[in-house]
């Protein structure tokens, strides 16, 4: 016990002596930025702009009343967060980032030098979510919404439309081994501010090219539609087609069915043949029929025709996805993953960038209606 | 019968020659209570010696006296066994016969000495144990009387193999105490170590059974209890039954279990009483308490001071306003509340008991409702400080609970000078010192450590009664099997 003592005394009082003791990180002490936007200023810097939270300090915890926007200017994004640590009144704390925006011309250029910043921080919020602004990335945090914290409205924003499908669910940690990936490029949610200053929807995908912005957005069905043959998908996409072209009658809805996708299944299925990429993406989908005025879906035929019609449709969708994808030259499926795994001769030969236009990628979906509400 | 007073002053022939009475007197000198009567009966000095204060006066009176010298007097009869009295020739026998109640009657002519007992009841009724209420069960409980205590015991186990030896403790105080266990299921070679640790006691006092405790526990320097208090006799009645030894001590109602591990700290009467899926919840709660008891504290320090990044976003800006203003580190704040706890607990216990409950609100509800207001303290560490100190209270066994509430001030400091990491360490060190610990040659965190899988269906389960076919092997006990198949009527028809 005494020898217990003789070495415990000791080494108690040289921790508390330790320089690295008592270096405490207090939460009163800190200022918490929740969104953060980077943008490229017209002389090439690099602008960042931070919202935090303003408290309120009452008798049940505290409540939030509105939020500041603190911004920075400089060459690189830390130096533009050096920038705003000076004009903030606490220690500078942005572990709790919750949505990262980018404004377009900067994702444009190169979309890493800004993540760098947040890679190499122990303490960055990884599950921030990453979105693609169109315009400045600012305007986005400058809203003036009815909610009191402009972070979690965007969160909830994308959130929401993640689950609907729109957007992918990509946060930091998730882009990152797919940035650097030469056979897979990864997408990011596009976002955009409306006219009036105080709301910002989501547009859809927006396509990378390794590291940089193809410019591209894939939109409306084509996202949806995208992010399913990609198996990223969310909760329940959902579509509205056109089925019937010849009504003269003015009243439309009588033409239109709407669906949630149940349960999808994709499978990829990359080949060479003769020095040519051929990659087979089956997509089988199970929906319900959310709206359908039509109504008779209590014949067996009808709802066989329909699978077909709607099949056909979205292959259709698919196809045209696709196409820009290929323009884009974002490779996002990882077809050049399955090479890499596959047919890695085949691989060492090939420029990657230059055939990726040239691949054959046949998509087809298959459709089948399981369900129809709680009518028929 | 006759009426028969006991002179209440009775002058003793001082030359009366009979031996031992004159060692006995001089070893009473000087004490007020002792008290002799002189008779004369054919020719005989009848002398009686004993304590007034540890006499029962009526017992003597109507076992002895009044056969002896009233109902028609035949002359004393040569053998006094009929009136259960024991012929002793050793004086210091007869001092310490008379310091256990008893009355000697020196037949002066016949130089003879006879020991007689009526030693006087003192002792409460028997009632529910305050500290250890169960819901459902027995409300007896063990009060100081030894021998009360052990029939108590002996009512529930009916059986030859139930011994009982006793000690005489304290080179002044003289303890009867009693070492219990059950032949043929207890292990003999613990209660042979038990007697040989209780042979080196050589205290002039024993108080209460703390004494034995510290005397005989394996580590007096940890802050872990190795001997289970108990006042309730069906738990010292199913811990014979398992294997263990109890030793209870005269004037005590509480008896020592051992040897036992850390988890038996956990298991309550209730548990038992009550149908085994309740029972198996409750327990596992106990373990979820003692978890909290001793790393809330810990954990909310170590999240508030060094590690912000895993407070969920929901929950970031509410804690942020509560921490807002505070003027204090959070192991102060800590410190600060808790020990206000530990007053309010402290203050409670000898208080009477109308003024303890006016306390417990005072202490609760004010206190903690102003330091808020006053910005000294956050809301959520009230949070956490009111849980911590119920979760600790649910420890059925008290000195468990103080251990618990120890254990958490040293693992406060770790986790304020090094987060997550000191938290850890100190962790470390707590179950290092559980596994090492011993109890009479019991691992303390068995079944856990060393793993015994079949232990484990009475530790953090509490498996059906008609499961456990085995008494846990924890108390070394050296007859496993309890039953054979006690629902063996579902396999047979009746006829």
């Amino acid at each position: 016990m005494i020898r217990i003592l003789k070495i415990s005394i000791p080494a108690l009082v040289t921790t508390l002596l330790l320089s690295a003791c008592w270096d405490q990180h207090l939460l009163k002490d800190v200022k918490l930025f929740m969104a953060a936007s980077f943008d490229l200023t017209p002389d090439g810097k690099i602008l960042d702009e931070l919202t935090s939270p303003i408290i309120n300090k009452d008798q049940g915890g505290g409540t939030v009343k509105g939020h500041t926007v603190t911004s920075g200017i400089g060459n690189t994004p830390r130096e533009a967060r050096w920038d705003i640590d000076r004009k903030t009144d606490k220690i500078f704390e942005a572990s709790k980032l919750r949505v990262l925006i980018i404004g377009d011309e900067l994702a444009r250029k190169d979309l890493y030098s800004v993540l760098d910043l947040f890679y190499r921080d122990p303490k960055s919020s990884l599950s921030a979510k990453v979105v693609i602004a169109e315009g400045m990335a600012k305007d986005l945090l400058r809203l003036k919404t009815e909610e009191e914290k402009i972070s979690s409205y965007l969160f909830d924003l994308l959130e929401s439309q993640e689950i609907a499908s729109l957007i992918p669910e990509e946060n930091i940690q998730s882009i990152c081994a797919e940035m650097f990936d030469p056979g897979e490029d990864f997408v990011l949610p596009y976002l955009r501010a409306a006219e009036d200053g105080k709301t910002a929807s989501a547009e859809g995908v927006a396509l990378f090219n390794e590291r940089k912005f193809t410019g591209r957005v894939l939109t409306g069905d084509e996202a949806v539609i995208f992010l399913l043959l990609d198996g990223n998908a969310g909760k329940s996409p959902k579509f509205t087609k056109k089925i019937v072209e010849s009504e003269t009658d003015n009243f439309m809805p009588q033409n239109f069915v709407s669906f949630n996708v149940k349960k999808a299944k994709e499978t990829l299925e990359v080949k060479v043949k003769r020095q040519r990429v051929i990659a087979n993406i089956n997509l089988s989908l199970k929906i319900e029929i959310t709206y359908y005025p039509r109504n008779q879906l209590y014949k067996k035929q009808e709802i066989a025709k329909l699978n077909k019609k709607l099949s056909e449709m979205l292959t259709n969708d698919a196809v045209a996805a696709i196409k820009v994808l290929q323009e884009a030259n974002s490779d996002s499926f990882g077809i050049g993953r399955m090479l890499i795994a596959h047919y890695p001769d085949y691989w060492k030969q090939v420029d990657w960038k230059k055939e990726y236009v040239n691949v054959a990628i046949i998509p087809h979906v298959e459709l089948e209606i399981i369900g129809h509400g709680i009518i028929e | 019968m006759k009426k028969f007073r006991l002179p209440t002053s009775n002058s003793v022939n001082k030359e009366v020659p009979c031996s031992g009475y004159q060692i006995i007197k001089a070893a009473f000198q000087h004490t007020e209570d002792f008290k002799e009567l002189e008779f004369k009966r054919d020719n005989t000095t009848l002398l009686f010696c004993f304590l007034e204060t540890l006499i029962s006066e009526e017992k003597l009176k109507e076992y002895l006296l009044i056969p002896l010298l009233l109902e028609d007097f035949k002359g004393i009869p040569d053998e006094l066994e009929s009136l259960n009295g024991k012929k002793v020739d050793n004086p210091d026998k007869l001092i310490s016969g008379i310091l256990n109640g008893g009355n000697v009657l020196f037949l002066c002519e016949r130089d003879e000495a006879w020991l007689f007992s009526f030693p006087k009841d003192l002792q409460r009724s028997i009632q529910e144990p305050v500290n250890e209420g169960v819901v459902r069960g027995p409300h007896d409980g063990f009060v100081e009387n030894l021998d009360t205590n052990i029939s108590q015991l002996r009512l529930r186990i009916k059986s030859p193999e139930f011994k009982v030896k006793y000690h005489e403790l304290g080179d002044k105080t003289k303890t009867k105490t009693a070492v219990i266990y059950m032949k043929g299921i207890a292990d003999e070679k613990i209660v042979k170590e038990v007697e040989r640790r209780l042979s080196y006691i050589s205290t002039d006092m024993i108080l209460s059974p703390g004494y034995i405790e510290e005397f005989i526990e394996d580590d007096p320097f940890s802050l872990f209890p190795q001997l289970i208090n108990t006042e309730r006799p069906d738990r010292a009645m199913a811990n014979l039954m398992e294997g263990r030894i109890i030793i209870i001590g005269e004037g005590s109602p509480t008896a020592l279990i051992l040897p036992v591990t850390f988890f038996a700290f956990y298991q309550s009467s209730d548990d038992y009483n009550s149908r085994w899926i309740p029972s198996t919840f409750i327990r596992m709660l106990r373990y979820v308490s003692f978890l909290i008891a001793i790393t809330l504290p810990a954990f909310y320090i170590a999240i508030i001071a060094y590690h912000l990044e895993v407070i969920p976003h929901e929950l970031i800006l509410p804690l942020k306003g509560s921490v807002e203003g505070i003027p204090y580190p959070p192991l102060l704040e800590a410190f600060f509340m808790e020990i206000t706890i530990e007053l309010i607990r402290e203050a409670g216990i000898r208080l009477p008991k109308p003024i303890g409950q006016t306390i417990g609100i005072v202490g609760g509800l004010v206190i903690g409702d102003a330091v808020v207001s006053a910005g000294l303290i956050s809301n959520i560490m009230i949070v956490i400080v009111a849980l911590t100190a119920i979760s600790a209270f649910v420890v059925p066994s008290n000195e468990m609970s103080t251990t618990v509430r120890l254990i958490r001030f040293p693992l406060m400091i770790m986790a304020s000078i090094l987060g997550f990491v000191g938290l850890t360490f100190g962790l470390i060190f707590v179950f290092i010192k559980l596994c090492k610990l011993e109890s009479f040659g019991v691992p303390y965190f068995s079944p856990l450590a060393p793993l015994q899988v079949r232990d484990l269906k009475d530790t953090f389960l509490r498996m059906p009664l008609w499961k456990m076919d085995e008494r846990p092997r924890n108390s070394l006990t050296v007859n496993i099997k309890r039953q054979r198949d006690s629902r063996g009527w579902k396999k047979n028809e009746p006829r």
